[in-house]
């Protein structure tokens, strides 16, 4: 599979594309990994956090004009997240390491949250789970994958945008009721 | 522009230059959109976490598949490198569709719309089961857990999706005959029963099959109309 269609698979949710970036490039990724100190479930931990923060690129258009290697800007990603787990373990003090960075990847990089949830996040994530099915899917779809209320009717088989509009607006009804009476 | 439709380009990166003066200016002036615009940045935050703990817990599960067969695995890796290479350059030449590249782009397992699930709820039917094991993407479960309710109940819906477990689990043949068997009875899945079989055949290469249950679908349904159309044309 071309690069091109791996960024169209992650981006359709696609199961087969992640499997496939995730078996294809793990070896190579993990032979790379070998030289720093670190414990291997701890790569494949990290590992696969670049994974995921490759495919939310995929899904945000990051990654649409990409010009290095797929496989390169896995590694990249990666390569900063084991600085960053060494960094918090104290095992390296970081001089010069971001000078290897370009200004894509550093634009890419603080963008990428790996903060904690604030207090109120954390009850919007409670109220958000027990949302209904329905809910979390067109709210997914319109907040996460970017789809207008045109995709999201198409995508969901509603029958007309207006009914996509007025099921989300009681989706986000029931969240702030949900966090607003606490 | 109303102020949910500057909200949502505001998300989505689209504001123009005029609606971002626009939306700045509310920030300052206005609390009440000042609130609206933390709550559905969180919300976007809360949702992305969320997404990305299913995506954790599936790769997960690849590492759990490869450890269960871990002699293998280096012999696995090498021979589907293997196989990968020779089957794309065998359709490469042979074959100027790349029907597995279509077929990855269209197929999707169709959602649940049958149990919604609740996360955090401790629901222990049958039903709910399969249903969070087939949306939690844990498909050989999923599988046992469908035919286990399909033993006492032969429901096409459970089947239904049962064929899509079959398609993720790469049993398309096995898949193909379900699909098959809904369609002789007539009944509102028929449409997502014909775009699924459609999408099963290009994955065997039969491409003229899969020509003929789009024809057909095409003109009877609007289910997926347009990717029905698109993958039409780019089968010609």
């Amino acid at each position: 599979m071309t690069d091109s269609n791996l960024i169209k698979g992650l981006k359709n949710d696609n199961k087969h594309a992640l499997k496939y970036v995730y078996t294809v490039n793990k070896t190579a990724f993990l032979n790379f990994a070998k030289k720093f100190p670190l414990a291997e479930e701890d790569i494949i931990d990290i590992y696969q956090d670049a994974i995921i923060a490759l495919r939310e690129n995929a899904i945000k258009g990051k990654i649409d004009n990409i010009t290095s290697e797929l496989k390169t800007y896995l590694f990249s990603i990666g390569k900063y997240m084991i600085y960053n787990r060494l960094k918090k373990q104290k095992k390296i003090h970081l001089v010069n390491y971001d000078s290897n960075l370009t200004n894509d990847e550093e634009s890419f990089f603080f963008d990428f949250n790996t903060n904690e949830l604030s207090t109120e996040q954390k009850q919007l994530q409670i109220a958000f789970k027990s949302l209904g099915q329905k809910c979390k899917a067109i709210l997914t779809l319109f907040y996460y994958r970017g789809f207008d209320l045109e995709e999201i009717m198409k995508e969901l088989n509603y029958t007309n945008k207006d009914v996509v509009k007025s099921q989300k607006s009681r989706c986000i009804k029931s969240l702030k009721t949900m966090i607003y009476k606490n | 522009m109303d102020k949910e439709e500057l909200i949502a380009q505001y998300l989505t990166k689209k504001l123009s230059q005029e609606a971002q003066k626009e939306f700045d200016h509310l920030m300052v002036t206005d609390p009440q959109f000042k609130k609206e615009v933390t709550f559905q940045e969180d919300l976007r935050t809360v949702i992305q976490k969320e997404e990305n703990e299913i995506i954790k817990s599936q790769l997960q599960d690849f590492e759990t598949e490869e450890h269960s067969n871990f002699s293998f695995k280096n012999w696995f890796v090498a021979a589907s490198v293997a196989i990968l290479l020779g089957l794309s350059g065998a359709w490469y030449f042979n074959n100027s569709i790349d029907t597995e590249k279509l077929y990855t782009e269209n197929f999707k397992p169709y959602r649940n719309i049958v149990q919604p699930i609740v996360r955090g709820e401790t629901k222990t039917d049958l039903k709910t089961k399969a249903f969070t094991a087939y949306e939690t993407k844990n498909y050989t479960k999923a599988l046992k857990l469908f035919d286990q309710i399909l033993k006492v109940n032969t429901d096409e819906t459970i089947a239904f999706y049962k064929a899509n477990v079959l398609l993720e689990l790469d049993k398309t043949n096995d898949a193909i005959s379900i699909f098959e068997k809904n369609l002789k009875t007539p009944d509102s899945l028929d449409d997502k029963n014909n775009w699924y079989l459609a999408l099963a055949y290009l994955k065997l290469n039969n491409i003229k099959k899969t020509k003929a249950i789009l024809g057909k679908l095409k003109t009877t349904s609007t289910y997926r109309n347009k990717n029905v159309k698109q993958l039409l044309k780019k089968l010609d």
